[in-house]
């Protein structure tokens, strides 16, 4: 019993950095129906970000994460405007292949910029352990849940609660007759994928922390679960996608508590492939019905 | 009366095929015109050119914006509906997710500022511009027989309804001009009846201009002002109801030659 709820806690520290990615490639989609592969390296920016302005700044947690937010916001929004924007009117292929573009192209400039190797995070807040009934739990491990619950709370305020959320699920429907109510949707679009970059950044400083290891291709594996987590919670929707995450998440400790450490992946990906199979529109994922 | 709308010989081509033809037409502010023909005559290629959609291969467009006529020809479709115009669907296009209140609110994003701090802080300029917003929804919806339900999602709502809504949504954007695209499309005689006396409204309580594609002629004859015909893409008749009743290009073009109504 007391294994189980330790590995719970585990996969939902855990489960929150996914889900905190997850959202990002489920509102993109969810708004231009681009899997945008680049998600995950934004991801590592953040991560990157976080490392240089604690280690040369020696800024605290809360300034290095919403720093990070920041800056990776900006960066998913000048991606977006470089490399996705002038295909808005193109198949959906050019865009998806132009996004795993762009994923090696961050992977490798960061790589080639900064050098290839493993660094490890600074570790800004010190780890205790609390013990009670026999589970331990570490700050750090609270720090990212209640980060990440903190941040899904907002997503969900912004979305439900202002103009812009309201433009950004009108644009969601049908970006046609949004533009003809006078939503200027390059503007909405953008929005999502500097709010969506903002949560990936978020996730790579709280990752930093809790594994304390960073390096430029942090971003792949990653950023591929949590697309499969979206995928799970149903892609185009924000509920799901956390949902989603968390179940990663705790499949993938529960994988591992059971000592089959080598195939978590394999795992993962196990899970996306019946879902595709028995439920291609996801846990939460909205009912589609192509109109003729 | 001051011209509201002018369209000046735009031509619409797609690779061999003209669409839209030379059409040159004019409406005047407070005026309700419509715009008919057979099917594939061009009618929604025409709006579709004149919201920005899809813009017109030749010809200019111009709209008043107070005492200037500004040219819509490079507007994009967000422009346009800033500037006053908005529209109506053929097939209904709501945002089938969404309340219907929350559909009002999307058309009316441009209409006030909210901002993104403020907003999220929840602090008292967000709320004034929230209660704002809220106050022209409820409007609209008192006066388009929407209050009932306004929290109910739009996919769940019968087809009539629906109709309603998106004539609601349009208004709500603070146009001067609405164009209509087969709005009695899929009603029944009865909601057609409640329909026209809506578009009546539109012009007379809401003080639009109004510009009506529509099939059905009792519904046409009995509110427009001004019509205007379109037959493979060209302008072939203009006039008032009565006039285009007795026209015999029109006659020709919708009953075939030789028949007299």
């Amino acid at each position: 019993m007391h294994t189980v709820l330790q590995q719970v806690i585990n996969g939902l520290s855990l489960g929150s950095i996914y889900a905190l990615l997850a959202l990002g490639y489920t509102m993109v989609y969810g708004i231009i129906k681009l899997i945008n592969f680049a998600h995950g390296d934004i991801y590592m920016l953040g991560a990157f970000w976080g490392y240089y302005v604690i280690n040369t700044y020696h800024v605290d947690f809360i300034v290095a994460l919403l720093s990070a937010m920041i800056v990776t916001a900006l960066a998913g929004m000048i991606i977006e405007y470089l490399a996705y924007r002038p295909l808005r009117n193109s198949p959906r292929i050019t865009a998806l292949i132009t996004a795993i573009g762009v994923s090696y192209f961050l992977e490798n400039g960061m790589s080639y910029l900064f050098g290839a190797n493993t660094r490890n995070f600074p570790q800004v807040v010190k780890q205790h352990n609390f013990t009670a009934l026999g589970i331990s739990i570490s700050n750090i491990q609270v720090l990212i849940l209640v980060t990440a619950l903190i941040l899904m709370i907002l997503l969900q305020l912004i979305i439900q609660k202002t103009k812009m959320g309201t433009a950004m699920r009108a644009v969601a429907v049908d970006q046609e007759a949004a533009a003809l109510v006078g939503i200027n949707p390059d503007h909405v679009i953008s929005f999502t994928f500097g709010l969506g970059s903002a949560l990936a950044g978020a996730a790579g400083v709280l990752i930093g922390l809790y594994y304390n290891s960073i390096d430029p291709l942090m971003g792949m594996t990653p950023g591929i679960k949590a697309f499969v987590a979206a995928v799970v919670g149903g892609i185009g929707s924000v509920p799901g996608a956390a949902v989603g995450g968390f179940l990663i998440g705790l499949l993938e400790t529960g994988v591992q508590a059971i000592g089959l450490s080598a195939y978590k992946d394999a795992a993962v990906y196990v899970v996306l492939i019946l879902i595709l199979i028995v439920l291609p529109a996801g846990l939460l994922g909205k009912n589609v019905k192509e109109k003729v | 009366m001051t011209t509201l709308l002018k369209v000046d010989h735009v031509s619409k081509i797609f690779g061999g095929l003209k669409a839209v033809e030379d059409v040159s037409m004019h409406v005047e502010t407070g005026e309700l015109v419509a715009l008919i023909g057979p099917n594939g005559a061009g009618k929604t290629t025409l709006f579709n050119a004149l919201t920005g959609v899809s813009p017109a291969t030749e010809g200019t467009v111009a709209f008043r914006v107070g005492d200037e006529m500004v040219s819509l020809d490079k507007k994009k479709p967000y422009q346009v509906a800033k500037m006053g115009i908005a529209r109506t669907f053929q097939n209904i296009r709501l945002f089938h997710q969404l309340s219907v209140r929350e559909n009002l609110q999307a058309a009316m994003t441009h209409r006030y500022k909210e901002g993104f701090v403020s907003s999220i802080l929840r602090l008292p300029a967000f709320a004034k511009q929230e209660a704002l917003a809220n106050k022209w929804t409820d409007e609209i919806l008192a006066k388009l027989d929407l209050t009932d339900v306004a929290d109910v999602i739009t996919a769940n709502l019968p087809y009539g309804t629906q109709r309603r809504i998106e004539i609601a949504r349009a208004v709500a954007t603070d146009p001067q001009l609405i164009f209509l695209d087969e709005p009695a499309a899929g009603m029944n005689p009865e909601e057609t009846a409640d329909l026209a006396h809506l578009i009546k409204r539109l012009q007379t309580e809401f003080g639009l201009t109004v510009v009506l594609i529509e099939h059905d002629m009792s519904l046409v004859m009995s509110l427009a002002e001004r019509i205007y015909v379109l037959e493979h893409g060209k302008l072939i008749a203009e006039g008032t109801p009565s006039e285009i009743q007795h026209n015999d290009a029109v006659i020709n073009a919708y009953l075939g030659g030789g028949v007299h109504a």
